[in-house]
């Protein structure tokens, strides 16, 4: 067997999973499109390749390892190398890494540190039987009706479920960046395609409350549609939305022959190439079909969709007041625009997207007027060589410039002339929160905000200053502002407390506030039950936690234009008389509110040894939160506490204060430049069985809501994260690096035994 | 049967309207020719005020008092003289198709920020030239156009200088966004040379008119306010009424001065 210098064995079992791989990402996908007739790939599902990948190694090292002379061959690559250093390095590589690697992954695993725990869900639960023989009635309706339904449902689709699942059914929509357990991609294989339409049908009606508990319903976003929508009204959603992601629901088992051919009507024949047919099957239920931005579901965007009739377009590298050129149009549709309902478009194939751009040309008579040719172009150009001396002449430019008017002394949108702004359609209008890069429309790169700077955003009062400004300053000053969204925050799933020996701090500007590193808490605003809200106010919460060995404080800090700390109770309940299930977006309506800035820590009253919490946003009936409200108006009128300890128990109840001998958190807000800072106590352990209680290392779900009421938040209209944990973590001891040193010494001597002693010992022989 | 034909003669009148209408665009409201005008007369009068004078509007100042100063800003959306004269209301030829040069064409085609205001308030601009905005305050203004130019430019600095063409002819609004809700201008982009300004007395004059039958048309702009933005005593934004259109018939004869008397009203 040895010394022919090349392991057989070891080249068969990587040609085997290569083979598997060919197999299920290629072959596989072919045959079952030949098959099912269908026009393209059906690509193996990510979670099946995943597993299937996984048994083909196990199984590849299981034949090697099956005999002993098998093990040798397999592994002769190591041993028969002509070159004996080649040999050595690779076995001593070999010998030292692999044991370090473990050593790493021990020390990983036992240190106290921010590793998430596995979350495992099951995404497809049984069908419960009442649903099972349910079907569709559109069917097998007659064209008209069906064509009826579609514009029906897809109207629907677009109001109630774009807001998370995306305008192209990706679950990508505007409100998915605060969803820790993603809106499902309707255009992933394993999901809409792979179920009946029943399916669909029960996880629409009944939402996450149906979930069975492997299916972690207190993670999901998905609403209770029953409660908001008709049988009816879900049917023809459910038809829209096989016709918008172009995929067929699996056919009921029932059907064959005959039957089946009624349902031969399921795949959707609908898919128009040209510009007006596609922008009438995907653009007009916001755009609207006479492209003056009065779709259907135009009320409810925050911004709303572009009014395509004056000819005015943000995006453009043209000058001021200049229609755009056809690629500015072009590159929109394709990369979409952040932080709004616009998705990127680059789904359709290139052909298409031009034809819409001629399509969209045809809705403001100037395009016709006036030819591409004669309009002013704005070079972008790359950006030159920016250090970081450039931020402070950048600084010094936003200062000169006066950008500080609208955007603030920090960028934070909240100059003095904030809130005077209207757009040329007379929307009120917010200067941009320039720390909120995400949300830049363009993007936030100093190439995007260069552009704008040059371009201006047309139809807003955002001006150009290409006049103003020489190509170098505007450089100096896009490096600036795009800096501004750079923040020393991360993303994690974990907040670590600190442990702090000294007293913790009662004030924002504690400087032991300085050592702790933020987590960025991305928020959305609450439209899973009614009134739903999708105005966006605040974005982020930034999240910093210490303890001691009585107390645990929180730090947290959100950017919000206006200072609210009045409220009027009669105000909060001005929403009563909402009978749509959306609020639309008015913000007159929302400006003449009295209503108060407030944020509330949110933890499950009890921490269960297994997955189980209550429901992300106010708990469940069986499963009670414990709420930490603090309240602007409180601490304005100078209550005991600002803080106030709350439970709750679903959304449909509003929570209840607990008694006054079981509040014990206390807290301090501070409001500045654009920002409320807020601190939050609590002793670790109290007496009250309906409180959260702290004790170290161990994961406590944690979640948060923010109000900010002179957007008219108040009760459920607020923003809310997903859950997080929080952990109090215990400093490093000796165990941990037992734990590492123990691995990391087995590995070794198992490496020893096997390879060292099985192979090389026989071969030096 | 009887509703289908007149449906569809109907439909045959308005093709023919439009068409009509498409050729009388094309023929007129797009050319103006230049020519040698003899024996032109004149049209003079005055613009006055109709019935009881309105209290004049003040804008209080809320922003940037240094530079705007700490008086409330009147109004230039109304300005009427002691005899009743209305100034800055725009009177043209609506329509005519020849006449003097361009160039005879009392113009304004520079722009200033003082004070936080416009001067002046009302521009006469040929299409495609040049119209050249300045700023003389040291604060941060922009010059937000709204209608047949769409420009949005910052004047953060003071003497800062822009020109820019204006291709189209109509009017464009012209406002601030930066905080001064009261500034306002109104620029008229022409392609014929007969517009004229009222002046302070309401006086106005349009000379050199070849004889014929005109339709004289005064344009006021809107100055009652419709709707106020208010937040906390404090005023965002007020949007105006819309503007006031008078149009007269005349008769120009050679040589000849004709004088007209045309009136405006709150109604």
């Amino acid at each position: 067997m040895g010394g022919k210098g090349i392991s057989y064995l070891f080249i068969w079992v990587v040609s085997a999973i290569a083979a598997v791989v060919l197999l299920l990402k290629v072959i596989f996908p072919l045959i079952f499109m030949l098959l099912l007739g269908k026009p393209g790939l059906m690509i193996t599902p990510r979670t099946l390749f995943t597993w299937y990948m996984i048994m083909a190694v196990l199984a590849g090292l299981l034949y090697a390892t099956s005999s002993g002379v098998r093990f040798k061959d397999f592994l002769s690559f190591l041993y028969q190398g002509t070159e004996s250093s080649i040999r050595n390095g690779l076995f001593i590589g070999i010998l030292v890494i692999v044991p370090l690697i473990v050593g790493y992954i021990t020390y990983g695993a036992v240190a106290p540190g921010s590793t998430s725990p596995v979350e495992l869900r099951i995404q497809h639960p049984t069908l419960p039987g009442a649903f099972e023989h349910l079907e569709n009635p559109y069917r097998k309706a007659d064209a008209e009706t069906q064509k009826q339904a579609l514009m029906e449902g897809k109207t629907l689709y677009y109001k109630n479920c774009q807001p998370c699942h995306g305008d192209a059914g990706r679950g990508d929509g505007p409100l998915a960046r605060g969803l820790r357990l993603k809106p499902i991609d309707f255009t992933d294989p394993g999901t809409i395609a792979t179920v009946v339409e029943a399916f669909v049908f029960w996880r629409v009606k009944e939402g996450y409350a149906a979930l069975p508990s492997a299916s972690t319903p207190w993670d999901s976003a998905m609403p209770v549609w029953k409660d908001d929508l008709s049988d009816d009204e879900i049917w023809k959603i459910i038809t829209a939305l096989y016709e918008i992601t172009g995929i067929s629901p699996r056919m009921p088992e029932a059907h064959s022959g005959e039957e089946a051919k009624k349902f031969e009507r399921l795949t959707p024949s609908f898919s128009p190439t040209d510009g007006k047919g596609i922008y009438e099957h995907r653009c007009a239920f916001c755009h609207g079909f006479e492209g003056d931005g009065n779709g259907p579901v135009a009320d409810y965007l925050h911004p709303r969709p572009r009014d395509f009739t004056k000819g005015l377009f943000k995006l453009r590298t043209t000058g001021t007041g200049e229609l755009p050129l056809g690629e500015n149009i072009f590159q929109v549709i394709t990369w979409g625009m952040p932080g709004t309902s616009m998705a990127a478009w680059d789904m359709l194939r290139e052909q298409e997207r031009s034809s819409l751009v001629s399509y969209v040309k045809t809705f403001a008579e100037d395009f016709a007027l006036i030819k591409e040719e004669e309009l002013v172009k704005v070079e972008i150009g790359t950006p030159p060589q920016l250090g970081t001396e450039s931020l402070p002449k950048g600084r010094e430019l936003y200062v000169k410039m006066k950008c500080i008017e609208c955007h603030g002394e920090n960028g934070r949108g909240n100059g003095p002339a904030a809130g005077t702004h209207i757009d040329d359609w007379g929307q009120s209008i917010l200067p941009t929160n320039l720390t909120d890069g995400w949300k830049f429309i363009r993007g936030n790169n100093i190439k995007d905000v260069y552009a704008t700077f040059s371009t201006g955003l047309n139809g807003t009062p955002m001006p150009s200053y290409i006049d103003t400004l020489t190509t170098e300053e505007r450089w100096a000053l896009a490096h600036y502002v795009s800096s501004l969204s750079v923040n020393s925050a991360i993303d994690s799933v974990v907040i670590e407390s600190e442990f702090a020996k000294s007293e913790l701090p009662d004030k924002p500007d504690d400087p032991q506030w300085e050592s702790v590193t933020p987590i960025a808490v991305p928020l959305i605003p609450q439209a899973i039950i009614r009134p739903r809200w999708q105005n966006f106010s605040v974005s982020n919460v930034f999240v910093k936690s210490i303890y001691n060995d009585k107390e645990i404080a929180f730090l947290l800090e959100w950017g919000d234009r206006t200072k609210s700390v009045t409220h009027r109770e009669s105000d909060a309940t001005a929403w009563d008389s909402e009978t749509d299930s959306f609020i639309k977006v008015d913000f007159n309506k929302l400006n003449a509110l009295k209503l108060r800035d407030a944020v509330a820590i949110k933890f499950p009253v009890k921490i269960s040894e297994g997955p189980e919490r209550p429901h992300f946003i106010m708990g469940d009936a069986s499963k009670s939160i414990n709420l930490w409200q603090w309240k602007a108006d409180w601490q304005e009128e100078g209550k005991a506490s600002p803080v106030e300890e709350l439970n709750a128990k679903g959304l449909t109840k509003p929570p209840a204060a607990q008694d006054g001998a079981s509040q014990a958190t206390h807290g301090f807000g501070f409001y500045d430049d654009g920002r409320w800072r807020v601190v939050i106590k609590r002793p670790l352990v109290t007496t009250d069985n309906k409180d959260v209680q702290f004790m170290q290392g161990k994961l406590i779900p944690i979640a948060f809501s923010v109000w900010d009421g002179s957007n008219g938040e108040v009760g459920n209209r607020m923003s809310i994260s997903s859950w997080y944990y929080l952990i109090l973590s215990t400093p490093a001891n000796i165990l941990v690096y037992m734990y590492s040193i123990v691995a990391v010494g087995m590995v070794g001597g198992l490496e020893w035994l096997f390879i060292v002693k099985n192979v090389f010992g026989k071969v030096n022989d | 049967m009887f509703i289908h034909e007149r449906l569809s003669l109907r439909a045959f009148l308005f093709l023919c309207l439009g068409v009509f209408g498409l050729l009388f665009y094309n023929s007129t409201a797009r050319a103006y020719t230049e020519k040698d005008v003899t024996g032109g007369g004149t049209i003079e009068g005055t613009v006055k005020w109709a019935g009881a004078i309105p209290e004049v509007s003040f804008f209080p100042i809320q922003k940037d008092i240094e530079v705007c100063g700490k008086e409330p800003k009147l109004s230039p959306r109304l300005i009427i003289s002691n005899d009743g004269g209305v100034k800055n209301t725009v009177l043209y030829l609506a329509n005519i198709q020849e006449g003097k040069k361009m160039a005879e064409l009392p113009s304004t085609l520079t722009l200033d920020q003082v004070e936080c205001q416009y001067e002046p308030h009302i521009y006469i601009v040929p299409v495609g030239a040049e119209f050249v905005m300045t700023t003389s305050d040291d604060t941060l203004h922009n010059i937000h156009m709204y209608g047949a130019a769409n420009y949005n430019l910052a004047f953060p600095v003071k003497g800062q200088k822009i020109a820019k063409k204006l291709r189209k002819a109509g009017v464009v609004d012209v406002v601030c966004d930066a905080g001064h809700y009261w500034m306002s201008a109104e620029v008229h982009v022409v392609e014929h040379p007969y517009y004229t300004v009222t002046d302070k007395d309401g006086k106005f004059k349009l000379e050199n008119v070849p004889p014929g039958t005109y339709k004289l048309t005064a344009w006021h702009e809107g100055w009652k306010e419709k709707e106020k933005k208010e937040k906390e005593g404090k005023i965002d934004k007020i949007m105006f009424s819309d503007p006031v259109i008078i149009e007269k018939e005349v008769k120009v004869t050679e040589n000849a001065v004709l004088t007209v008397e045309l009136e405006i009203s709150d109604k």
